[in-house]
């Protein structure tokens, strides 16, 4: 019972004591960065915890962690008296410290087994710097129980009075006064001095009795106070041998005997009933304001699992009380207030459960420091966004990854001093690491102004087993392998994304979610099956209309993919993926209705007519579209841990039970694609070499802009970008004909066009299609436009323009690009060679 | 007789609720800052506040100073825990009677001997072995 509850108390110690040193750090290296203008407030608070820790292990008897902290808190005093200046050595020592409190406190049984020597010489040795009063302190400490037996003892106080001539002033003393003093906790001395503060002493206390010899102008005083006589000593500056403290009881007994006179004994003040009268409206409004209580995370824990049930459970009246009694207003009513407690107690646990990012930020300097140091590398470390909390669990696993991802800001992406100010960068790299809300996620921005990371290699280092053992480091670039890092963000149900400019620095994009254990989800439909998908996966929903579907969707090879403003999308069909097949036997007889969908969808998307469901995702970077047969609604499901034995089956996040009771599976997207072959990796490298690509053609100077176009017959053609002033855009009937001219109206003037199909082809007639484009040369002498029937692309190349003997002067030269062959248009001998053409017509 | 123990870290609060359990004192409240203590002291009578000196909203020394200057109260008995830094501030305290004082950290004896100076002894409990022999080395208790 006792052993229980000093364990608690223990605990107790441990974690209030964990946190100060959590506190300690950041202040440290606060310390650290304003050197000898440290601000009191910093330095007092750093003073303040190492003193708690050292005040409260020694009631403990945890005679190391209390050494520790006794010669750190000497060190700390030095700074605070402006003996020693905090110099980066010093915090060093100090932290070091902190490393090693910390590490006793994880294991305080084990705490006295630490070796702490170390860190003592290393502090001592900056002590022994300063004068030896801080060795004084040590012997005083340690004594502090006894040392008032100690000091200013004597053996009896009849004689201590006669050392100080004091004798007949014992004579003088009043009983009753005596007692009353004593009573109020106050010590009694017999003090002899010169030039004594005698008004301050009275205000510190009470002279019982003064005598003054007014030759030698010694005071001589009986003085009752509750200072202990080191301080009184310290108070009036004098030698301990100059005050005796009198033994209490003695003198009251020798007062008792001297006097007979009977005194009425005053009710000590300490219990007056008057006391007792209170108001009960000051009781009311005092009671509660701002305090706090400390609750296990255990009992949170289970207070959440409960609600979740709870949420569960009002999901599934809800949906039963909506198909009864529906029309029943009572009913409604309380439906809707069960509604809103519900949520608001859901509320109410999940900030409970909420704890500020600042307390893993807190950590982070340090981390930029050490490795700064090692490195030889100054780092400035932004921290915004402190306030903002998000889940403790979240908080927690947070830590590793990203450490891991300022580790490699500092190892890999800043560059060293030199280096930097050659690139005209500030000298100390930029580390930026941002927290902020976003709807119903937290977005976290690790950013450093570094050397960045080849494009090519992103992929590289995602792959996995990369890390820098594996391939040694021939390029600064390379970068410890990111995908622990990404995994562990996806397992908190996180997205991860990078990007990275060279020479410019790398920023990591991490989103997660609140929380975890209540999210909002689609619930979407496969045959008879439902899923849910985390909205948070989610960026947009897209429905291919009956009819559209052949338009909208096309295959790559073996693949679907989709056209979404401009981009191809990769579609997965989820029953595929999952491997669900028209054979499975609808449990709810419906099974004949699915049997058709399935039909429809079986030879591939293309060819289906039915209107189509495809949920765009985002994954890291990347995204794909996921086919549903159904989209049903949006609920807030409580995820339940998958069961042992289906762990096995990668593609599940966990499970879920919705609102009409039915079982629904909670799909892990990203592992989805992964199972499905779906390489991001390739396509983002090849992405990148194409954006590489066009990055180093832009600085190219041979490389030039084009303008690339076909005309019906399938011609490919080219003309400088330079040349071009614009690309306009006409429907077949705005295309005028004038005898075999046409035209378009052109901010209301005509505008004579020139065919490509008439000066190559000789063709005299437009064929119909649905839209032609003309593009208007600069050169406004020319004053017609090219008449073009595919929509022009504009390209970057280098190719080599081949110019052969027998080619027409219009045309420059031809090259191949891609796998067409280009006619590269002169435009001036263009127009010059049409209007002959038409001379001669 | 009963008590009030003032201090934002908890852990000092249980350590000083154990040292007065030990004593055979049994009605012990807490508050876990100055502001709060006032108000429990406001409501009641106690036989001893004992408060630390540095605590975040209202300080030992405010309290103390607080106590003494509102009528109904100034009379109560008042111990601060203090540390050795704080000299200034206990020299203040005891401007304004403050009963005593203890410095961190402290040994039950050495709480002891406090509380004896403020008259303040062990009371023996009967089902407590351990307080029997604490309460012999402070004088034997009266049974």
């Amino acid at each position: 019972m006792n052993d229980h509850y000093e364990q608690k108390l223990l605990n107790e110690f441990v974690a209030e004591n964990s946190d100060h040193l959590e506190s300690i750090e950041p202040d440290l290296l606060a310390m650290e960065r304003s050197g000898a203008k440290v601000s009191k407030d910093i330095l007092n608070r750093v003073f303040r915890a190492i003193h708690s820790i050292k005040g409260s292990s020694g009631f403990f008897n945890l005679s190391v962690i209390m050494n520790l902290s006794h010669v750190m808190e000497n060190l700390l005093m030095c700074f605070r008296d402006g003996v020693l200046f905090p110099d980066p050595d010093k915090i060093d020592a100090l932290l070091c410290g902190v490393d090693k409190l910390r590490l006793m406190l994880n294991d305080v049984q084990a705490s006295d087994k630490v070796s702490i020597t170390d860190e003592l010489d290393r502090i001592n040795g900056y002590l022994s710097g300063t004068k030896g009063e801080i060795k004084k302190d040590t012997t005083k400490n340690k004594s502090n129980a006894d040392s008032k037996e100690t000091s200013g003892k004597s053996p009896d106080f009849l004689e201590a009075l006669r050392i100080f001539e004091l004798e007949d002033a014992f004579l003088h003393l009043e009983k009753e006064t005596v007692k009353t003093t004593v009573a109020s906790g106050m010590y009694v001395y017999a003090i002899s001095a010169p030039n004594l503060p005698l008004s301050d002493l009275e205000s510190y206390g009470q002279i019982l009795f003064h005598d003054l010899d007014k030759e030698s102008l010694i005071s001589r005083l009986i003085y009752a106070t509750a200072m202990e006589s080191d301080l009184l000593c310290d108070f009036i500056s004098l030698p301990q041998d100059k005050i005796i403290l009198l033994e209490r009881e003695k003198l009251l007994k020798a007062l008792d005997d001297k006097s007979l006179a009977i005194c009425k004994e005053k009710i000590s003040p300490e219990t007056d009933p008057k006391n007792q009268a209170i108001k009960d409206t000051q009781k009311d409004k005092e009671a509660g304001s701002g305090e706090t209580i400390r609750v296990g995370a255990d009992i949170i824990d289970r207070l959440m699992n409960l609600v979740g049930e709870l949420v569960l459970a009002r999901n599934q009246l809800k949906r039963e009380l909506e198909s009864i009694y529906f029309h029943d207003p009572k009913v409604r009513i309380v439906a809707q207030n069960l509604n809103t407690v519900t949520s608001k107690i859901q509320g109410k646990i999940m900030q409970m459960r909420l704890q500020p990012i600042g307390s893993l930020f807190h950590k982070l300097p340090r981390l930029i420091r050490d490795h700064g140091h090692r490195l030889l590398k100054k780092v400035d470390l932004n921290l915004e966004g402190e306030e903002v909390e998000l889940d403790k669990s979240l908080v927690k696993s947070l830590f590793e990854p990203l450490a891991h991802l300022l580790q490699n800001a500092v190892v890999h992406g800043i560059e060293n001093e030199e280096e930097r100010k050659s690139l005209g960068k500030p000298e100390a790299g930029q580390i930026i690491v941002k927290a902020f809300k976003e709807g119903g996620l937290i977005t976290l921005i690790i950013s450093d102004d570094g050397c960045g990371i080849d494009p090519e290699k992103i992929a590289l280092i995602f792959a996995s087993g990369f890390s820098p053992a594996s391939k040694p480091s021939a390029d600064v670039s390379h970068k410890i392998g990111m995908e622990p890092i990404k995994n562990s963000i996806e397992k908190l149900g996180g997205t991860f994304d990078i990007d990275s400019v060279i020479g410019r620095g790398t920023t990591v994009k991490i989103r997660l979610p609140l929380t975890m254990t209540i999210i909002p989800s689609i619930i979407v439909g496969v045959r008879d099956k439902r899923f849910a998908i985390p909205q948070v996966n989610v960026t947009e929903i897209v429905n291919i209309k009956t009819g559209e579907t052949g338009r909208r969707i096309e295959k790559v090879g073996k693949a679907d993919v989709m056209r979404l403003r401009g981009k191809l999308l990769p579609l997965l069909k989820l029953s595929d993926a999952l491997n669900i097949d028209r054979s499975v036997i609808s449990s709810d007889g419906n099974g004949a209705v699915f049997d058709e969908v399935s039909e429809k969808t079986q030879d591939g998307l293309k060819s289906g007519q039915s209107e189509i469901n495809v949920i765009v995702m985002r994954i890291g970077n990347n995204r794909m579209g996921l086919v549903v047969d159904n989209i049903f609604d949006t609920e807030e499901i409580v995820v339940k841990p998958i069961s042992d034995y289906l762990k096995e089956c990668k593609c599940y996040a966990g499970s879920t039970i919705l609102g009409d009771g039915r079982v629904a599976m909670i799909l892990d997207v990203a592992a989805i694609a992964r199972i499905c072959g779906f390489r991001f990796d390739e396509a983002g490298m090849e992405e990148a070499k194409e954006r590489k690509a066009e990055e180093q053609s832009k600085k190219d100077v041979t490389s030039k802009p084009f303008i690339i176009f076909n005309n019906t017959h399938d011609d490919y053609f080219a003309v400088d970008l330079e040349g071009v002033s614009k690309i306009e855009k006409v429907g077949f009937k705005q295309v005028y004909r004038s005898g075999d001219m046409f035209f378009i109206d052109y901010i209301g003037k005509a505008l004579p066009l020139l065919s490509l199909e008439k000066l190559f082809h000789g063709a005299t007639e437009l064929e119909e299609v649905n839209e032609y484009f003309v593009i208007i040369p600069k050169n406004e002498e020319l004053r017609k436009g090219i008449l073009v029937s595919q929509m022009p692309d504009a390209i970057h190349t280098d190719v080599e323009i081949k110019s052969y003997p027998s080619i027409p002067q219009c045309i420059t030269g031809v090259a191949f690009i891609g796998h067409n062959l280009v006619r590269f248009l002169n435009l001036d001998e263009t127009f010059r060679m049409s209007e002959e053409q038409q001379k001669y017509s | 007789m009963n008590f009030l123990v003032v201090d934002d870290q908890s852990t000092m609060r249980s350590l000083v609720k154990g040292m007065l359990n030990k004593m055979g004192y049994k009605d012990v409240e807490e508050a876990d800052d100055g502001s709060v203590g006032l108000n429990m002291l406001k409501q009641k009578p106690y036989g001893l506040v004992i408060s630390d000196i540095h605590m975040t909203q209202m300080s030992g020394l405010e309290f103390l100073k607080e106590t003494r200057s509102t009528s109904a109260i100034k009379d109560a008995k008042f111990m601060l825990v203090t540390t050795e830094s704080s000299k200034a501030a206990v020299l203040e305290a005891i401007k304004y009677k403050v009963n005593g004082y203890i410095l961190k950290p402290f040994t039950f004896e050495a709480f002891l001997e406090k509380l004896k100076l403020l008259g303040i002894e062990p009371v023996a409990v009967a089902d407590k072995p351990e307080v029997q022999a604490w309460g012999s080395e402070a004088g034997t208790p009266s049974s």
